[in-house]
């Protein structure tokens, strides 16, 4: 049987899973809900404060603030981007590896810990299995964040004044943007998940590992001589991605998507070689 | 063919016709280098020793850390056989079924299913069912499309997953969970499930772990028939606790005991039933049973080579050569004999119960470990 195929079917499966289950609806439910709740707030400060200061003053204000966070040109480029869809944006990234997480950590374990994945370990190549499980995952965590973003983008443009080519097109740039970030966490932690029988294991070692990667991308941000070191933690790309040159666009998106295939190529040779 | 045909021969007498495969334990899903091979160039040639030995395990050792769970066991399964693993809890039963289905990879040895490594997933996708012992249907699964998911894994065109799904649902009797979800069937319908993926688009070899355990009699009988049904059209290796009912639907086994091969045979071997009567007597009026049997007339009796007497059963035992003469005609020889003497006889069986073979061949203090063994 073609493995392209035999992933499809394991990644459709992994995909009904998820949203069939509570943990799949309730993890969606509150992300969309946070990430409007956030959204809606952040209208209301705007409508609020709106005559107060002039437009001019607050794209400058804007590009300041951006400056400083990315450097000169970047904050230049991005003060086009209206805040709202650049804080959702921030917002998503900085929750995907948990969301990912919690939706991903008994993807394999769970199937392990009940033997699952024996009805399935003899119709599929482990490799396919385990691929499937991660693009799986990958597909959920990406259809949340496109209804989440696609959520703020119509608020922006109904009642945030935001043109629509503006508002959509900015937005499904930055959406495409949390793809491969999203793709490096979703290998993360299949990798980290699939070592683990019990799912409650494999959660808390997950977490425990996505707060050591945080702890080191935030070493790399603030010690130049050790930035390297940051490079594990896929959220670091985020401004490689962000910015206005597409070569560095896609070194951070090719970075991204190389640690995804690296940690579930790895992941899918040590499950083939597991008693299951 | 016959159960005597279905016979199982222990690698110390393997000389089958098909060559012996030097092979070594497989570590991933491709093919290895050595055989058994996947190419397709050697289908034909595969077909073919398949067609003789279903299942060929040489020399398998299976260790859990320091404990051994399976003990350099080698075995052979012939093609079309119904083939019984037997023996007490944490006799090794489901590490070797396991071993067998791929499910756990031997520490030692090897094993080849239809000429392939159980790992070959992509050579044996269609052609081995497995009912795994405890494995939990995913719960939130409908019962349908699980069984639709499988086939297509199984290579069925998507246009015909759909009804092959429904054909084996249908066969087990559960053809109206089609819609419900795994995680709400009671046990029995469960197993059921888990039977109908095993036969889901009639495999050449199906493994079954347990297949009637904690069923309800009459579940656990409509289970039974499904198995004899499927009798001759495929390999069945089921393992199970219940000897009578190996007893009823094997043709020939295998009694395991601490991870060791005790021994193997047809189900006519195992319970020999070609070498002894078994005469249970009745007390007659002012005799005891044993006082009312003629033992020395009984031992005169042509073909019979021994005859004993077990106080504890009230039973006599007739052994004879079956070289000579068949248990049929031994029975008549001895009921005739004990009916002129005015013996009154209670039953008359061939050779001994399976249960009572397994006794005695099992070492009573096994039993306090699960035989869920192989994690």
């Amino acid at each position: 049987m073609n493995p392209v195929v035999e992933v499809g079917l394991i990644a459709q499966r992994e995909l009904r899973r998820n949203f069939r289950s509570a943990k799949g609806v309730v993890m969606a439910v509150l992300t969309l809900l946070g990430g409007l709740g956030i959204t809606l707030i952040r209208l209301k400060a705007e409508q609020m404060n709106a005559g107060k200061f002039s437009t001019e003053d607050v794209q400058q204000l804007q590009e300041a603030l951006l400056a400083r966070q990315y450097g000169d040109e970047m904050g230049h480029y991005l003060a086009a981007v209206p805040p709202m869809l650049l804080g959702m944006l921030v917002i998503t990234v900085w929750l995907a590896p948990f969301l990912i997480a919690v939706l991903g950590f008994d993807a394999i374990a769970g199937e392990m810990q009940h033997r699952t994945v024996r009805y399935f370990t003899m119709r599929s190549r482990r490799a396919s299995y385990f691929i499937g499980k991660t693009i799986g995952l990958w597909m959920v965590v990406s259809i949340i964040t496109f209804c989440l973003h696609a959520l703020v983008w119509i608020l922006a443009v109904t009642r945030g004044g935001v043109s629509a080519s503006v508002g959509f097109g900015w937005g499904i740039h930055l959406w495409l943007l949390t793809l491969p970030i999203n793709a490096a966490w979703c290998g993360y932690a299949m990798f980290i998940g699939s070592q683990f029988r019990s799912p409650i294991l494999s959660l808390l070692v997950t977490f425990a590992s996505f707060f050591v990667m945080w702890v080191l991308g935030l070493v790399g941000m603030v010690a130049e001589s050790v930035k390297w070191i940051g490079y594990v933690y896929p959220n670091t790309f985020e401004d490689w991605m962000l910015s206005p040159h597409a070569d560095r666009v896609s070194e951070g998106a090719a970075i991204c998507v190389g640690m995804s295939i690296l940690m579930a190529s790895i992941g899918a040779v040590l499950f083939t070689r597991k008693d299951v | 063919m016959s159960p005597e045909e279905a016979a199982v021969k222990s690698e110390n007498t393997e000389k089958e016709s098909s060559e012996p495969i030097e092979a070594k334990t497989a570590t991933t899903d491709e093919a290895p280098s050595s055989s058994p091979k996947s190419d397709s160039a050697d289908k034909p040639k595969k077909k073919k020793k398949a067609a003789e030995i279903a299942v060929r395990l040489k020399k398998i050792t299976k260790l859990f850390g320091a404990k051994r769970a399976v003990d350099d066991i080698s075995l052979q399964i012939k093609a079309g056989s119904v083939y019984g693993l037997i023996g007490p809890n944490g006799a090794g039963k489901t590490t070797t079924f396991s071993m067998m289905a791929g499910f756990l990879r031997p520490t030692s040895g090897s094993i080849e299913v239809l000429g392939f490594y159980p790992q070959q997933t992509d050579m044996l996708r269609s052609r081995v069912g497995v009912l795994p012992q405890d494995a939990i249907l995913p719960p939130i699964e409908q019962v349908g499309e699980f069984l639709t998911t499988l086939a297509r894994l199984q290579m069925v065109p998507a246009r015909e997953a759909q009804s092959v799904a429904r054909a084996v649902l249908e066969e087990v009797g559960g053809i109206e969970w089609w819609k419900v979800k795994c995680g709400a069937l009671s046990h029995g319908m469960a197993k059921r499930v888990q039977l109908a993926q095993a036969l889901l688009g009639s495999p050449d070899v199906v493994l079954l772990d347990e297949p009637t355990a904690g069923l309800d009699p009459r579940s656990a009988y409509e289970v039974r028939q499904l198995i004899k049904n499927r009798r001759r059209r495929c390999t069945l290796i089921v393992s199970s606790h219940n000897l009578q009912e190996l007893e009823e639907i094997c043709d020939a086994a295998a009694i395991l005991d601490h991870g060791k091969l005790v021994t193997s045979g047809t189900m006519n071997e195992l319970t020999a039933s070609t070498q002894e009567v078994h005469v249970k007597i009745a007390s007659s009026a002012g005799k005891s049973p044993e006082q009312s049997v003629p033992m020395g007339k009984v031992r005169e009796l042509p073909s019979v080579s021994r005859a004993d007497w077990d106080d504890d059963k009230n039973e006599l035992i007739v052994h004879f050569d079956r070289k000579n003469a068949d248990a049929e005609a031994v029975i008549a020889h001895v009921l005739w004999l004990l009916l002129n003497e005015k013996v009154r006889i209670s039953g008359v069986t061939k050779g001994r119960s399976l249960e009572a073979r397994v006794m005695d061949l099992t070492d009573d203090t096994t039993g306090e470990d699960d035989d869920d063994d192989d994690e």
